[in-house]
């Protein structure tokens, strides 16, 4: 649905030029929320402005629905810019207008007629949840409230895309949680192609199914959001995934093993236990602990979702001799585990 | 007792004159809100970093803006005397003391369009453009509705403006309650002349902000 080509985008700051974006390149599928997550400054609100041209790239191409938008006239370029829904982390809510003609606006600069506009608006309403309050302003609703109304007007249009700079950073936990399943919903519900750009990995979590990592104008990692949490590979990825597991060795037990004579330590382990989808709730485990001789430790556990997809992550600690060690560790992975030996 | 007290009011003469004000005031806002909102429009839209931007037409709009602001108002009108002449066929009268309250207001009403359209937030606009919105579009459908109620205040201070120069054009035998203050309460001393055109004149700007105040309130939304 989405393709960026090697996409460069350098700002003129005081006659200098300076690079926001660097050699994108990236594919984002019909029907996916696709994430893009990185540090403030990173890029991210340059990279998505780019893909409706609010922000015209340096160089590169930005294909919508296989429309290379950079090459279209200033009139054609309105015209396709209609078909690509947009909200905003300040709603950017016209406080002019009723909610009612807030969500008409984009309808009404496509010259719809006034009953398709009353039908369609109302429509939305309704499936943002906010009918009744249709006749009222913007400075009367809550941050919550006003980011539905923003939704509700992204989607008048019925757009092919549509594209979220923060949209829930503005808001506490509970209402971002409203507004994430309502966009999974629309999701689900449109078959919507949803890019969605957002500092915090929880947003990730529970709703991409992609996720891309930008760091210096750079995408410096990229895949489907269960992949990229279970095993990162950047450093920035991995700070990334810790802001929602955050687990760290307790100094205890790095003390004691560092106490520990060399044969001794030879029979302790700590080892990161990863699963995902079915086998989350398959005794897999247990099978493996059950049967060799060792015992076992939890020092730390989550058994979550991300998305619509199970996950597990355990780290114990093993001690047995060492050969049973090592077999125990070569039984978890064939059985389809991902282990990580942390110490 | 009144009438003792204002014994060289003429009720009629008074009321032509309010009516000539009222007319020379009604137009020149008429005018000056035709010229001053386009150009302050255009001043915006072509600065900087703007949907329009460029910077040659936005220079030379601001330079004559300054130009004809610096100006004082009684050296305006003698100097466009010819234009007013050619304008409206006499240089006399409340007819030619329009063209020279308008040209020295528009530039005026420009710059408080300026601001009040500079406050309209950056992300609306940025958002209409993501819809797909035409620069006339942004212009009618979210620039001015949403710096209505400061535009609506700045066509009250200028009205209120207009009918302080409205008098002053009096000097150059606009006709006008100012006409009537100078012509009587100054040249012939009749105080009474004075007081009472004063009176209504002040009770004429106490109106006008009221009205626009309320116009102002009625369309805020925040
Ligand atoms: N209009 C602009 N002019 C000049 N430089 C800009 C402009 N917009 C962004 N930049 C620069 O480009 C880089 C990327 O900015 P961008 O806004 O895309 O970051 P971001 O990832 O969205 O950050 P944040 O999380 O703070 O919103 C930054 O170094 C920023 O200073
Ligand atoms: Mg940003």
């Amino acid at each position: 649905m989405i393709h960026l080509q090697n996409l460069q985008k350098e700002y003129i700051v005081n006659k200098k030029s300076v690079p926001a974006l660097k050699q994108i390149d990236l594919t984002i599928e019909k029907g996916q929320i696709f994430g893009i997550i990185g540090h403030s400054g990173a890029g991210k609100s340059t990279l998505i402005r780019c893909i409706n041209l609010l922000e015209e790239p340096t160089q590169g191409s930005v294909i919508v629905d296989g429309v290379d938008l950079t090459r279209l006239s200033k009139k054609a370029l309105q015209e396709e810019r209609r078909h690509i829904g947009m909200i905003f982390q300040h709603f950017n809510l016209l406080s002019s207008a009723t909610i009612f003609e807030n969500i008409a606006f984009p309808l009404r600069l496509a010259k719809k007629d006034k009953g398709e506009i009353d039908r369609k608006v109302t429509e939305l309403l309704e499936l943002v949840g906010l009918t009744e309050h249709r006749n009222k302003y913007p400075a009367q609703l809550s941050g919550g409230q006003k980011q539905r109304v923003g939704i509700a007007r992204a989607l008048a249009n019925d757009p092919k895309v549509l594209l979220c700079d923060e949209a829930t950073s503005a808001l506490d936990p509970m209402t971002t949680q409203s507004i994430l399943k309502l966009l999974a919903d629309i999701n689900k519900k449109l078959g919507l192609t949803i890019v969605l750009i957002t500092h915090e990995m929880q947003v990730i979590r529970d709703i991409c199914d992609r996720v891309a990592v930008i760091d210096g104008g750079y995408i410096v990692e990229d895949g489907p959001v269960a992949e990229v949490f279970l095993s990162p590979q950047q450093p920035i990825t991995k700070e990334f995934v810790a802001q929602v597991s955050d687990f760290e060795i307790p100094a205890e037990l790095l003390a004691s093993y560092g106490r520990m004579a060399t044969d001794e330590r030879a029979n302790h382990r700590v080892v990161q236990v990863s699963f995902l989808g079915d086998t989350t709730f398959q005794p897999l485990m247990f099978e493996v602990l059950h049967s060799e001789d060792l015992t076992f430790n939890i020092l730390h556990g989550t058994i979550s979702r991300m998305k619509d997809t199970p996950y597990g992550r355990l780290v114990i600690e093993l001690q047995g001799d060492k050969a049973v060690l090592d077999r125990s560790v070569e039984l978890f992975r064939e059985r389809g585990l991902d282990v990580e030996v942390m110490l | 007792m009144l009438s003792e007290l204002l014994v060289n009011v003429d009720p009629k003469e008074l009321w032509r004159t309010f009516g000539e004000t009222i007319y020379m005031v009604g137009f020149s806002t008429l005018f000056t809100a035709l010229l001053g909102l386009p150009l302050g429009i255009l001043v915006v839209l072509t600065s900087p970093g703007h949907l329009l931007q460029n910077r040659p037409v936005y220079q030379v709009l601001s330079v004559i803006i300054n130009i004809f602001r610096s100006l004082p108002f009684v050296i305006l009108m003698i100097m466009i005397l010819p234009f007013t002449k050619f304008l409206v066929g006499t240089s006399l009268g409340v007819e030619a003391a329009i063209p020279p309250l308008v040209i020295g207001s528009a530039p005026f009403l420009a710059r408080l369009v300026e601001v009040a359209l500079r406050e309209v937030d950056r992300g609306v606009i940025e958002m209409s453009q993501s819809m797909g919105a035409s620069t006339w579009q942004i212009i009618t459908r979210v620039l001015l509705p949403e710096a209505r109620p400061a535009i609506i205040a700045g066509i009250t201070i200028t009205t209120v403006g207009l009918v302080g120069y409205s008098a002053m054009a009096g000097i150059l035998g606009a006709g006008g309650l100012g006409d009537l203050a100078i012509r009587y309460g100054y040249q012939r001393f009749q105080t009474d002349v004075m007081i009472v055109t004063v009176v209504i004149i002040v009770g004429l700007v106490q109106v006008i902000q009221m009205v626009g105040d309320r116009l102002v309130l009625h369309f805020t939304r925040k």
